[in-house]
This record gives C-alpha cells, sequence and structure tokens, in this order.
C-alpha cells in the first residue's frame, strides 16, 4: 500500500531525472515512508523518458506515465494526481528547484490534519512592476476567493488525495486548487520552503491575465455554486429580475398613460431574462441528474467539512 | 445512418486501403482510377479501393462496375443520401482492411506521384497531409485558397491548405478520432490534438487542379461555420466563459453606460425618464448581456460535468515494476 504519491513533471529534464530520484529518496531515507515517485514525462524531446525507464528498472518505487506529445505542465500535473495511488500526493518541479528535503516538512503538515501544504519561496526575484501588478492580483483573488496564497507559482505542495483527486483539473482549475480546496472546506497550511537559484518565472500576471482572471472567478463560483445546488443555484439572480419585472410592470399600471410603452417593455425584458433562467437551471439540473460526477464535488466538500470543527466556507 | 452496402468478399491480404469519397465534383471515374491505380502499383505494395458514393451516384456506381469492380479490388459503399464528406470517410474507414489508409478526393488534387512520397512519410508518422503547391494555379483559386488558409489559422490550425483532401493515415488514429460534419479539412490538427504525429508534406500539384472549381454559395457559409467551431474548440474548449463572459460583459458594459447616460440625462437636463426609448435599450441590453454571460456558464457546466471525456491530454504508456 502507498502511502505517499512524489508527482514529478518532466519537460526536457534528461540531466534532472536521476538526480530528483536521488535527493528524493536521500529525502525521505530517514523516515519509515511507503512512497512511489511518480515521473510525468511531458513529450520530452530529449532522452528524459529513457533515464527515468531506467529508474523503473532500478527502484520499484518509481512509475512514469509518457504523454504522446507535449501537453505544458499543468496537464502533466493533472496527469500525474490522476494516475498517483497514495492516500497523500505531493508535487514538485522536475528541475530541483525545489528541495526534497521539504517534503517531510509539508508531510507533517498533512499529519497534523491539514489538507493541503503549501510551500513558498520567500526570497523572489521579480522585477518592480510585475510585482505589484501580481501582488494586486493576488489580493483580488484573495478576497473574492477568500483565501490568500503566498506563492502561487510554487510547485511544492502536498494533498490529501481524496481532496485533490476530488477537483476538477481542466482548463485554468489548477489556479484555484488553493481556493477551491478552500472553499469546499479544506485546511489549508502553508510554509517557507528552500528553492535554489534559479530564475523564477515570476509571476505570470499582466493586466490582460487580471481581466482573465476575473472572468474565470465568475466561472468557478458559479460552478460551485452550482455544484452545491445544482437546480437554485442561479434562483437568486432570477427572482431578482422577476421582481425588477414586477416592479416595471406597476410603473407601467400606475404611470400615466402615453409612456405605457416604455416600461411595459422592460418589464417584458427582465419577465422573459427571469424565463430563460429557470429554462437554463433546469438543464443543468438535466445535467446534474445524467451525471453522477457533479454530486462529486458537493459530497467532497460535505466530507471534508464535517471533518473540520469550524466551518472555513465563506459567504460571498 | 442508413446505408446500402454493396461489399463482395475480396479474398487475398491487403496492405493498403485507398478510400474515395464521392462527392459532388468529380474528374470522372475512369480517368481518377487509373491515375491512382497506376501509382499505388509501383510500390508493390498489395490495395484495395473503398468508393464511398455520398448519396445517389448511379452513372459513377456504373462506371466503377464496368472498370471490374470487386475483380479488380473496387468496393463501393453507396450511403442512402448525402451526409458530407466526414460521414463517408468514417464509413470508407469502418470498412477497410489495410492498415494504411489513404484518404483521396474523386477529383485529381495532387499529381499521382505524390501518392509513393506520401506512403513514403507515412513510415515514420501517424498522419502524412498533402499541401498543394499552388504557384501554378489559377489566380482566382490561389486567393480563395489563401483566405481558407488564413482563417484556418486564425482559428488555431497549425498546416497549410486545409482544402487539399489528400492524406496517408495509420488506421489506429481512427480508433480515437471520429470526424463530424465537415472536420475532415481540419483532420491533421484534430488528430494532433490528440497526440498523433502528423507530416505535412507540399505536393506538386495535379494540372485539372489548376483550373477554378466553382463552389455552392451554401459551401462558403458552411465552412464558415467550421472555422468558427474550429476556433471555439482549439481555443474555448475548456474555459467558455472566457468567450461568452467578454461579450456578455461588452454588453452588460454597454447597457449601463447607457442607463448612466440617460439617468444624468433626467438629473442635469431634466428630461422625464419614463419618455426615454433609452431606458429601453439599456435593459435590452443589461438582458442580453446576462443572456450571453448565462450561456456561457452553462458551457461551463456541460465542461465541468463531462472533462472526464475530453481530457487535456493523452497518456501513451504508464511504465512500471509490477505491471509489466
Amino acid at each position: 500500500m502507498v502511502s505517499v504519491s512524489i508527482v514529478v513533471p518532466l519537460y526536457n529534464e534528461e540531466e534532472n531525472v536521476a538526480r530528483v530520484h536521488a535527493a528524493v529518496v536521500e529525502a525521505l531515507a530517514p523516515h519509515d515512508l511507503d512512497y512511489e515517485l511518480l515521473f510525468v514525462d511531458d513529450g520530452s524531446r530529449d532522452s528524459t523518458y529513457q533515464c527515468a525507464r531506467e529508474l523503473v528498472a532500478r527502484d520499484p518505487r518509481v512509475r512514469v506515465v509518457k504523454f504522446r506529445r507535449n501537453y505544458g505542465q499543468t496537464a502533466a500535473m493533472a496527469a500525474g494526481i490522476e494516475t498517483a495511488r497514495g492516500d497523500v500526493i505531493v508535487t514538485m518541479d522536475g528541475d530541483l528547484q525545489n528541495d526534497p528535503m521539504d517534503i517531510p516538512r509539508l508531510l507533517s503538515l498533512i499529519d497534523e490534519g491539514y489538507d493541503i501544504a503549501i510551500g513558498w519561496r520567500k526570497k523572489r526575484k521579480d522585477g518592480g512592476a510585475r510585482v505589484f501588478v501580481s501582488k494586486v492580483a493576488n489580493k483580488i483573488i484573495a478576497r473574492i476567493m477568500g483565501v490568500e496564497v503566498k506563492d502561487s507559482g510554487c510547485s511544492l505542495k502536498a494533498y490529501k488525495a481524496s481532496l485533490i483527486q476530488g477537483i476538477p483539473m481542466y482548463g485554468e482549475m489548477h489556479r484555484f486548487i488553493p481556493a477551491l480546496s478552500q472553499l469546499a472546506g479544506a485546511r489549508l497550511a502553508q510554509i517557507e520552503v528552500n528553492h535554489r537559484a534559479r530564475q523564477f518565472g515570476a509571476s505570470k500576471y499582466g493586466f490582460s491575465r487580471i481581466y482573465k482572471v476575473a472572468l474565470d472567478i465568475v466561472s468557478i463560483r458559479a460552478l460551485l455554486s452550482y455544484a452545491h445546488s445544482p437546480l437554485a443555484w442561479q434562483a437568486r439572480t432570477t427572482a431578482l429580475f422577476a421582481l425588477l419585472g414586477i416592479l416595471c410592470s406597476a410603473w407601467a399600471l400606475l404611470g400615466t398613460g402615453h409612456t405605457l410603452v416604455v416600461q411595459a417593455g422592460m418589464a417584458m425584458l427582465f419577465f422573459s431574462l427571469a424565463l430563460f433562467l429557470v429554462a437554463w437551471a433546469l438543464i443543468g439540473h438535466l445535467f446534474a441528474v445524467v451525471e453522477p460526477d457533479v454530486s462529486r464535488y458537493a459530497q467532497l466538500s460535505a466530507v471534508l467539512s464535517s471533518r473540520v470543527k469550524q466551518p472555513v466556507l465563506r459567504k460571498p | 445512418m442508413n446505408i446500402e452496402t454493396k461489399l463482395p468478399v475480396i479474398e487475398g491480404a491487403c496492405d493498403i486501403s485507398v478510400i474515395i469519397p464521392v462527392m459532388l465534383q468529380d474528374d470522372g471515374a475512369d480517368a481518377v482510377w487509373n491515375a491512382y491505380r497506376s501509382a499505388l502499383e509501383r510500390t508493390g505494395r498489395s490495395f484495395e479501393f473503398v468508393y464511398v458514393l455520398d448519396g445517389p451516384h448511379a452513372t459513377y456506381a456504373e462506371a466503377l462496375e464496368r472498370l471490374g469492380g470487386a475483380k479488380a479490388g473496387i468496393r463501393v459503399i453507396s450511403l442512402s443520401r448525402a451526409f458530407g464528406e466526414s460521414a463517408c470517410i468514417q464509413e470508407g474507414v469502418r470498412h477497410a482492411r489495410g492498415d494504411t489508409l489513404v484518404i483521396l478526393p474523386a477529383h485529381l488534387q495532387v499529381t499521382p506521384e505524390s501518392i509513393p512520397i506520401m506512403l513514403e512519410a507515412a513510415k515514420s508518422f501517424d498522419v502524412v497531409a498533402g499541401a498543394r503547391d499552388r504557384r501554378l494555379d489559377t489566380a482566382m483559386s490561389r486567393w480563395r485558397g489563401s483566405i481558407f488558409n488564413l482563417a484556418a489559422s486564425f482559428a488555431g490550425s497549425k498546416f497549410d491548405d486545409p482544402g487539399c483532401t489528400a492524406r496517408v493515415i495509420r488506421r489506429s488514429v481512427f480508433d480515437e478520432l471520429h470526424l463530424q460534419s465537415d472536420q475532415h479539412f481540419f483532420l491533421p490538427l484534430l488528430a494532433e490534438r490528440l497526440g498523433f504525429s502528423v507530416k505535412q508534406i507540399l505536393l506538386e500539384q495535379a494540372d485539372v487542379d489548376r483550373r477554378f472549381r466553382a463552389h455552392r454559395p451554401t459551401d462558403y457559409v458552411t465552412r464558415l461555420m467550421d472555422i468558427v467551431g474550429l476556433a471555439f474548440m482549439t481555443r474555448f474548449m475548456h474555459k467558455p466563459f472566457r468567450f461568452f463572459g467578454t461579450i456578455g460583459a461588452a454588453l452588460l458594459a454597454l447597457g449601463l453606460i447607457c442607463g448612466l447616460y440617460v439617468v444624468l440625462e433626467k438629473s442635469f437636463g431634466s428630461v422625464p425618464l419614463a419618455d426615454r426609448p433609452a431606458l429601453l435599450l439599456t435593459v435590452l441590453l443589461i438582458v442580453l448581456g446576462i443572456q450571453v454571460a448565462a450561456v456561457g456558464l452553462m458551457a461551463e457546466i456541460v465542461i465541468f460535468t463531462r472533462y472526464r471525456s475530453t481530457p487535456a491530454y493523452r497518456i501513451d504508456r504508464i511504465v512500471a515494476q509490477d505491471d509489466h
């Protein structure tokens, strides 16, 4: 039985594969752990895959997931998490920017009862304006989503498998894993980790990025409320527009005769919107009925929050 | 799908299946068959021809019968009505026996000499897509082709000349690839997204292709819709709200500006609010914006519920000691 899976995405890291393996083995040797090291070869063009395969032959704890072509780090992480067999999943970079020596510290946080432990790098070498934009963006996300992540670019994280495998991972979802988990009632810990000197992909937030993230936040909030109540998730919006329709009708009826057309038109538009929203809600309900996956997220949050003493779920 | 099948049993092994969907345009059954057959015979490999007739093509079927039918290694599938080229290709693949599929149009687009070149390239790639060398084409065709090219590349296509449907494809590609509507134009791109190796090669254009072929006006409309669909799929499949949300937010913002203007005019210019049709426009824009955004959220819900069936990656294999 594997208790910990360490997921490492690799893209053209032939010289680092063996080093990552050695470093992880060294870091976990003092601890009596049943772990697996899961390499995800993201369609590397060099001999990364061959190097990783040699490790499989030597060490039964190593597994390799090979992609057909390059799909990017997000996809590689998602595939690793999906394939992992451990109860706890640790993700880290394949270029040894993260120090495997930090893994036991993250694991001890999980043992303390946290559902996610996130590493953050204290010293960052980013330029001024970008840091500012990044900080503003992070603050906005923190405010709306109710969780502040100190360093969203750090890959070194540990999760409970039941949590991370229950979170849908597609598109830009990975960006919101901490927020999604917190909304699902997970307990989150952040600790400072080592990092070895090398340039960092500074935060990727530009101004257009903020706009995209804003759209993503809207859709993720909608999806969350949908997952919690597939039929009634937009009931409040619907009620609001129905109410506006009623107000406009009243205005039309009480107002003086010749202006009736405008108010009646407005009332009709509001009513039609409310009607359409009801129709959409029914279609959403239909999806929830035909696809049992939808209830998984709601169940996940129920399971997690039942373990947590104080509800972490915050209202928008 | 209602199919009338006349599939004679053909004895013997078969290495290459040539699939020819017969659509509205063809350059005559005899000429095309002779050109393709002589090119294939030179490769020295065994082959069969699978013709898929899109709807009734009585004269074409007769011509194929005259060419020798089953005895000459020709199999004919007749669809009961026109289902489009993608459906024809799917149907042809279903009945093909070879592991290497050569999909060729029923009109000569590339010289027959291109077929051995493509087959050679197919030894190291899953999909070989032909692109015509159009230097000698008519100006009109070139112009039209480059617009199609441009639109396709805007939609995310990396391959030139989507209109050239001469391709060599490994059969296993079709275990995962399912073509719909007019997606066959973007077959190389779709295969690449599934993680197959795709090679584009520049081929010599056939002489008969160097004249202007007229299309129906509806064809242009369908082509445009295909490209819009492709763009949506390649860019927004896993984040549809980025697309709908942008449009919705723009409409909403317009509505709010319009509303602000009406309110300001009432406050400062004392124009009565109830008299303003602009108020109606305000509400219309807001309602429309929310409506579009709601469509986007529904699209998100569709992806959310079905994301497992549209994975963003394809795993080639998982290597572990205990598994093997």
